[in-house]
Order: C-alpha cells, then sequence, then structure tokens
C-alpha cells in the first residue's frame, strides 16, 4: 500500500479511528490493532512475505529473552550470531543471492573458467533492508545490555512491523520506539496537527517535486545516447531532487502518520542540500541509517580512534557497506566509494565536526564562504548521485562523458517545455521555503510562526491542491527497492 | 479529539470539493477523449479508429441522413476491435433503440495483433487502457475518467490547445500547418513508424470474430455498415502486405452487416496529414460520400 494512494487514504482513517474510538482503553489492544493493520499494509503487497516479518520478529523477541538469561558471555555471543545470521541470512539470499552469482560467474569468467550459472527467479520483499535493520538494533542492544528485552511479545510485533515506517524507514532505535509501546497513550490536538501537517508536506515533496522531477530524470537517464550535455546536466539535477522529495517525503508521511498514533520517530532528513560538507551532509541525510551504521558498524570497528590507516579503513568500510546496503548493483558500490574520498580528506584534517549548526542561523542569506561551501557540497552530491540512479557503472560513465562535451553550452532538449518550466517553478518553491524554515524539524513546521490562521490555512489549501493537481503521474517511492 | 475530526473534516471536503469544482472545467481541449464519455448513450454511432476519429464527421451524416450521429472512435492502441471495445459500445448504445444506424471503420491494423505478446485475449493491448477502465460512458462531468486519467491534472488550468480539439459530437477537429513540407514531413514519419512495426503486426483472428460479436450486437440496434476509409497509397500497400485478402478475412462480418464500402479507391484523389489520417476538408467528403451511400440503400 503506497502512501499516496486511494487505498491508504481509505486505511488511515478506518485504522484511526479503531484505534482511538474502539481500543483506546486497552494499550495491548491498540498494539494488537498497530500489528494488524501493520500486516494488512504490508501483505497488500504480496502476504507472502509477511512470513518474513513474522520469523524476524519471533526469531528476535526470543533471541532477546535467551540474551537476558544467559550469563556465558561465549553463548551470549552465540545467540547474537544466530540473530545476524537469520537476519543478514533472509536480506543476503532475497537481496544480495543473484549479484553474487553473477559476480561470481564473471570473475570465474575473468579467469578463463566460465562457468554456467542462471540467475534465481527471486522477488525481492518490499522494504526487508529496513525492518532488517530495525530488529538487528534491538539484538544488539540487548546483547550489549543497552536495553532490557522485551516480554512483550505484540508490542515488540508492533515494534518490527509498524506500518508507518516499516518498508522505507526512519529505521527506528529498540531504544527510542520499542518503549513507547509500553505507555499509555493519549491524543493530543497539536501532535496530532502537527502530524498531519507533516504529511501534507510529506506528500508534496512525493507527489509534487519528486514525482514531476521523476519525469524528466527518466528519459536522461532512459535515453543517455540522444541528449547532449544540458539535457543530461539537468536530468542529474532533477533526479538530485527527486530522490531528495521522493525519500524524505517518505519519512515525513512516516513520522506524521506516527504522530497520529502518538507516537514519536526520530528526524531521518535535517535540508542535507544545504551542508557545507559531506561530513554535514551525512549527519543531514537519511540520518536513521547513518546513525545506525555509525553506531554498530564504524564504532566497534574503531571509529576515528588508531591510526590513520585504520581511520581511512573504517570510513571506506562504512561508505561501501551503505553503498551496497542500498543496493545489488556495483553502481551503488561506486556510490559509496566516491563518498568516501569525499570525507575521508574532512575527516583526515579533523574538519569533519566544523559545521554542526544550522547554516546563517536567524538570517536571510548564507554568507559568500557558506553559499560556495553549499554550491560545492551539493555539486559533489549530484555527481555521486549519477552513479546510484545509472543502470551499470558503464551507464554513469557514459552519462558523465556525455555530460561534460560540447553540448553541455547547448539548450536542453527536453520536449515538454511546459512542464519543465512548471517542475523548475516548483523546486526553486520547494528549496526556497526549506531555506526560510531550515532550523525546523521540516520546512513546513516553520508555518506555525505565521500568526494568521487564514493564511497559514491559505497555504494549506495551496499544497493540498497543488497536491491533487499533480498526483496523475504516479511513480512508486525509489526507497522501496531497498 | 472533536476539534480534531471537524478540522480536518472540514479542510478535507473544501479541499476535496474545489478540486472536483476544478475538474469540472475540463471540455474538448483537454484531452481527444474525455468528451466522450461524458455525452449520453446515443443512437448512432461512428465506430473505429483515429481514422474514423478524425475522418468521419458526425455534422455531415447529421445533415444528410436527418439524424444525429456520434463519434465514439478513438485509436489504434485504445479501440482496435476486441471484447474491450465492444463492451465500451455497449454501454455508449442507447438500450432502447431499435433503428440506430451504426458506421464502423474497418482497416487490417485494428484487427490485428501487435507483437506476440498478445496473443491472448487477456493480454491484447488495450486492456489497461482508459477505454477498459472507464466504466461510465454517459456521465457529465465524468470524474472516474478523469480522476484515473489526469496525468497531471494542473493541465487542466493551462490555455487550450490549437492543434486538437474534440467536438461535442465526438469529432476531433486537428488544425495544423498544411503547406507541402510540413504535410511530407509527417507523412514520412508517420509511415516509416508503421513500416518499422509492420512485422510486429499479425492479423487476429480473435478481433476479426469481435468484429463480428460487434455486428451482431448493433444489428440488434439498428443498421450496421462497415467502410474502409482512404488512406495515403503506400500505408494502402502495407495494408495489402498486412492483411492482402482482407476483404474475405472480413467476410463473417460484411455479411451480416447492412453494407460495406471500399473507399480505397479515393486513396489518390484526397488530402491526408500524415497518411493515415484524413484532413479536415477530406474527412468532410470522405463523410459526405458514406452519408449518400448508406441514404441510398
Amino acid at each position: 500500500m503506497f502512501f499516496n494512494s486511494i487505498d491508504f487514504a481509505v486505511f488511515l482513517p478506518i485504522v484511526f479511528a479503531l484505534y482511538w474510538f474502539v481500543v483506546n482503553r486497552d494499550l495491548r489492544l491498540q498494539n494488537l490493532l498497530i500489528v494488524g493493520a501493520s500486516y494488512l499494509f504490508y501483505g497488500w503487497w504480496d502476504w507472502r512475505f509477511l512470513s518474513l516479518i513474522l520469523l524476524s520478529t519471533v526469531v528476535d523477541y526470543t533471541i532477546g529473552l535467551r540474551l537476558q538469561q544467559e550469563a556465558d558471555n561465549q553463548i551470549r555471543k552465540r545467540w547474537l550470531w544466530l540473530s545476524l545470521s537469520v537476519n543478514l541470512g533472509l536480506l543476503g539470499f532475497f537481496k544480495y543471492c543473484n549479484f553474487f552469482i553473477e559476480t561470481f560467474t564473471t570473475a570465474f569468467s575473468f579467469m578463463g573458467v566460465p562457468l554456467s550459472t542462471n540467475s534465481l527467479d527471486i522477488i525481492l520483499p518490499v522494504g526487508i533492508s529496513f525492518y532488517t535493520f530495525q530488529t538487528l538494533s534491538y539484538t544488539i542492544d540487548v546483547y550489549r545490555k543497552k536495553l532490557a528485552p522485551t516480554t512483550d511479545f505484540i508490542a515488540f510485533a508492533a515494534f518490527v512491523s509498524f506500518f508507518p515506517q516499516l518498508v522505507a524507514g526512519p529505521i527506528e532505535r529498540a531504544t527510542n520506539l520499542l518503549p513507547q509501546f509500553y505507555k499509555d497513550r493519549s491524543f493530543d490536538y497539536h501532535n496530532a496537527v502537527d502530524g498531519l501537517r507533516q504529511i501534507l508536506w510529506g506528500l508534496f515533496k512525493k507527489v509534487v517535486i519528486a514525482n514531476n522531477c521523476a519525469i524528466f530524470a527518466n528519459l536522461a537517464f532512459n535515453n543517455t545516447d540522444e541528449y547532449g550535455g544540458m539535457t543530461l546536466l539537468l536530468g542529474a539535477l532533477f533526479f538530485t531532487f527527486q530522490i531528495y522529495g521522493d525519500f524524505s517525503g517518505y519519512s515525513d508521511i512516516a513520522i506524521g502518520t506516527a504522530r497520529l498514533f502518538g507516537f514519536d520517530l526520530k528526524q531521518n532528513f535535517a535540508f542535507p542540500y544545504f551542508s557545507r560538507d559531506i561530513a554535514e551532509f551525512w549527519r543531514r541525510w537519511h540520518i536513521s541509517l547513518s546513525t545506525w551504521f555509525r553506531d554498530y558498524l564504524y564504532i566497534p570497528l574503531g571509529g576515528s580512534r588508531g591510526g590513520t590507516g585504520m581511520r581511512i579503513r573504517n570510513v571506506f568500510a562504512i561508505f561501501l557497506v551503505s553503498g551496497f546496503w542500498h543496493g545489488a548493483n556495483w553502481t551503488f558500490i561506486v556510490w559509496g566509494f566516491l563518498n568516501a574520498l569525499y570525507f575521508l580528506p574532512i575527516m583526515l584534517l579533523g574538519n569533519n565536526r566544523n559545521n554542526l549548526g544550522v547554516v546563517a542561523e536567524g538570517k536571510w542569506l548564507p554568507s559568500l564562504r557558506d553559499f560556495f561551501a553549499i554550491l560545492i557540497t551539493f555539486g559533489l552530491t549530484v555527481f555521486a548521485w549519477i552513479f546510484f540512479r545509472a543502470d551499470s557503472v558503464i551507464h554513469a560513465i557514459t552519462y558523465i562523458t556525455k555530460l561534460f562535451d560540447s553540448s553541455l553550452l547547448s539548450m536542453p532538449a527536453f520536449s515538454d517545455t511546459m512542464r519543465l518550466l512548471v517542475t523548475v517553478v516548483l523546486v526553486v518553491l520547494f528549496m526556497v521555503l526549506e531555506w526560510l524554515w531550515r532550523s525546523e524539524q521540516f520546512a513546513l513546521a516553520g508555518i506555525v510562526r505565521v500568526k494568521s490562521q487564514v493564511l497559514r490555512y491559505c497555504c494549506y489549501f495551496l499544497l493540498a491542491m497543488l497536491i491533487l493537481l499533480f498526483s496523475g503521474s504516479e511513480e512508486q517511492f525509489i526507497y522501496f527497492q531497498f | 479529539m472533536k476539534r480534531f475530526i471537524l478540522h480536518t473534516i472540514g479542510f478535507v471536503t473544501i479541499v476535496g470539493l474545489s478540486f472536483l469544482a476544478l475538474l469540472s472545467r475540463a471540455d474538448g481541449s483537454y484531452d481527444e477523449f474525455y468528451l466522450r464519455f461524458t455525452t449520453p448513450k446515443q443512437e448512432n454511432l461512428i465506430l473505429g479508429t483515429s481514422r474514423a476519429a478524425q475522418g468521419v464527421l458526425p455534422s455531415v451524416l447529421d445533415r444528410l441522413l436527418h439524424r444525429s450521429f456520434y463519434n465514439y472512435s478513438f485509436t489504434l492502441s485504445t479501440s482496435p476491435y476486441g471484447p474491450v471495445y465492444l463492451e465500451s459500445i455497449k454501454k455508449k448504445v442507447d438500450p432502447a433503440i431499435s433503428t440506430g444506424i451504426f458506421i464502423l471503420s474497418v482497416d487490417p491494423w485494428s484487427l490485428s495483433n501487435k507483437d506476440l505478446k498478445e496473443d491472448q485475449t487477456s493480454s491484447f493491448r488495450e486492456n489497461d487502457n482508459f477505454v477498459a477502465s472507464t466504466t461510465r460512458v454517459a456521465q457529465q462531468p465524468n470524474f472516474e475518467y478523469l480522476l484515473e486519467n489526469l496525468n497531471p491534472a494542473y493541465r487542466i488550468l493551462l490555455p487550450k490547445r490549437k492543434t486538437t480539439k474534440l467536438h461535442k459530437d465526438g469529432w476531433l477537429e486537428i488544425t495544423i500547418p498544411m503547406d507541402d513540407k510540413s504535410v511530407l514531413k509527417r507523412t514520412s514519419a508517420k509511415l516509416n513508424a508503421y513500416r518499422s512495426d509492420l512485422s510486429r503486426f499479425t492479423p487476429s483472428e480473435r478481433r476479426i470474430q469481435s468484429l463480428v460479436e460487434t455486428v451482431e450486437f448493433l444489428k440488434t440496434k439498428g443498421e450496421v455498415y462497415l467502410v474502409r476509409l482512404p488512406v495515403h497509397p503506400e500505408m494502402a500497400r502495407m495494408e495489402q502486405t498486412l492483411m492482402p485478402n482482407f476483404d474475405s478475412r472480413i467476410q463473417p462480418a460484411i455479411s451480416l452487416a447492412n453494407g460495406y464500402k471500399d473507399l480505397s479507391t479515393y486513396n489518390d484523389k484526397l488530402q491526408f496529414t500524415d497518411g493515415n489520417h484524413l484532413y479536415k476538408a477530406s474527412g468532410e467528403t470522405v463523410s459526405g460520400i458514406i452519408g449518400d451511400w448508406v441514404g441510398k440503400r
């Protein structure tokens, strides 16, 4: 079930009404309703994959309890490894099996040993990378004794399958989300209104910004041979806004929906395109994944401690794994590698924590220095996104080669000029609003500063109308494939 | 909670009503199909693909046959003869009528499958398009069509199109430059496109059977006439390659119908916008020929 679908528009009010009016007096029933609704939400795509969520839930719930009961560290470690094996095994099989088969076949052919292998007919379950990491965080935290294991299976099942963030995050930590399932939840008007506001903003980002940008990004990336440099440059820029609107839009809808049910999810995007260096970008982009890798991979590997060699190794490890997490394709690995290259000099010079605050806070415009820093960081990001979006590394190289040929100064060749202009205007408007309210959790939250209620409602009305007016072209959320 | 629900319902209602009000602005300049799903059920229809949509003018037939015709033709990819188009026709025909006149444009393309993937009725190319999905074909405004096919909806707010206009009687008027150079360029492009697609098309017994079923159904509602509209001579040659024995292949439908007229004798006497579609003036001429022929029978 997509957030931007009629199905969800029917589903959400029904679950909301049952949650607050029918089962509101019993916490366990509320949690049970969340589990049922979440399984329905997920099963809407393919009910067969519910078995994977159920397996993950049962395995990690059981292992969590075992970890608490067991005092012997060796045995505890074995339980942890069992959890890692089951979760990462499922992920590996469904997501990476064919990639490894193809890579081995190619490698052996390269060494003069041709192998005849067939790819397996495997369908990738929606959101498997997200809920796998979420359940892993639980087991690891219990193993590290940072979190007491739950004895409430329903609460745990609700934590694993919580429908707002099940298929594309934010990847919640058990330490943040699980305790919320133990507490009585009461309806809070302001929290719910804020949730709706965030849903509205998320839909605007997805339906208006991402879907429109997708049209031109798809044209450029699907017909690279036919276009000149300027068109390809625009294509890359459109993809840059598409992926941001798409993914952060999903996160906004997820966080807003969770608020309607009295849950508080972590911020996942913090205006990343206003970052002044790559380190800041990674503190602001897909925060739940970056911090996951930081806490469960980078720091255990030694983090920024140790010698230069070890620090370099750790940086590459985290970025390459992050790239590989996104998909079984060399393009994602190159994307991760590029980001590691961008990050490395900043870290080695000790400048990776230079830009921690909001850029030009309290000012209308950034300083020239900040402006150029933002521009350079943005440019580097756009370049890396080309690898992320391309079908193969060869495709990305062809794209970049064509982008920088003499046709870079030619006119863009997109035929639907009207739609192109409308999209550019919308993207500019979007970025202006993001800039104005960049110190908020999400841009539209800043509208509460507008004193006139009429003006605020006019803004909501305009956004809602824009969403409806642009709702014709349907695009799946990009991050569902991860 | 009460305040939250009231505010939310109020807001959603205002937005929804405003959007529906905006949608009801859609007219014949919005797209090439919408109006055909907004007019009442009809007694006399012109059926076929875009050739008929542009080339047969209901107004001319109205004048010659003293009744009101409606052009319910779409395109080659959306209304070739098949179960989907037949279902839509059944919905558009006035159920009470028994003295209607139905003019069906026939040609090899609309009786052929494109690619092998169309070997089953369930995989026909038109199965997933708006002719198939629009269940209400006589509703004004037709929100079902608009909500399914607005892509994107903001186009309703844009200035009216200058090149295409769908008239209230279903005729699709095309206004484009008709100087020799422009016509040659479009004709060359269109013929090349069809030439490269020729090997992908295969005559379909199932579609021919559907044509027969369409004629059978319409015969219960009145008289049925089949016409083969004129095309550019080069297009006619391709059609000859695709279905060399066209008339004999559709003989079961011809023998059921009240008449069949092959207008290919006019292929080199008329003006086409692109080799496939008749230009307005030629469409008027051809409509006059059809009207006279039907009137005499």
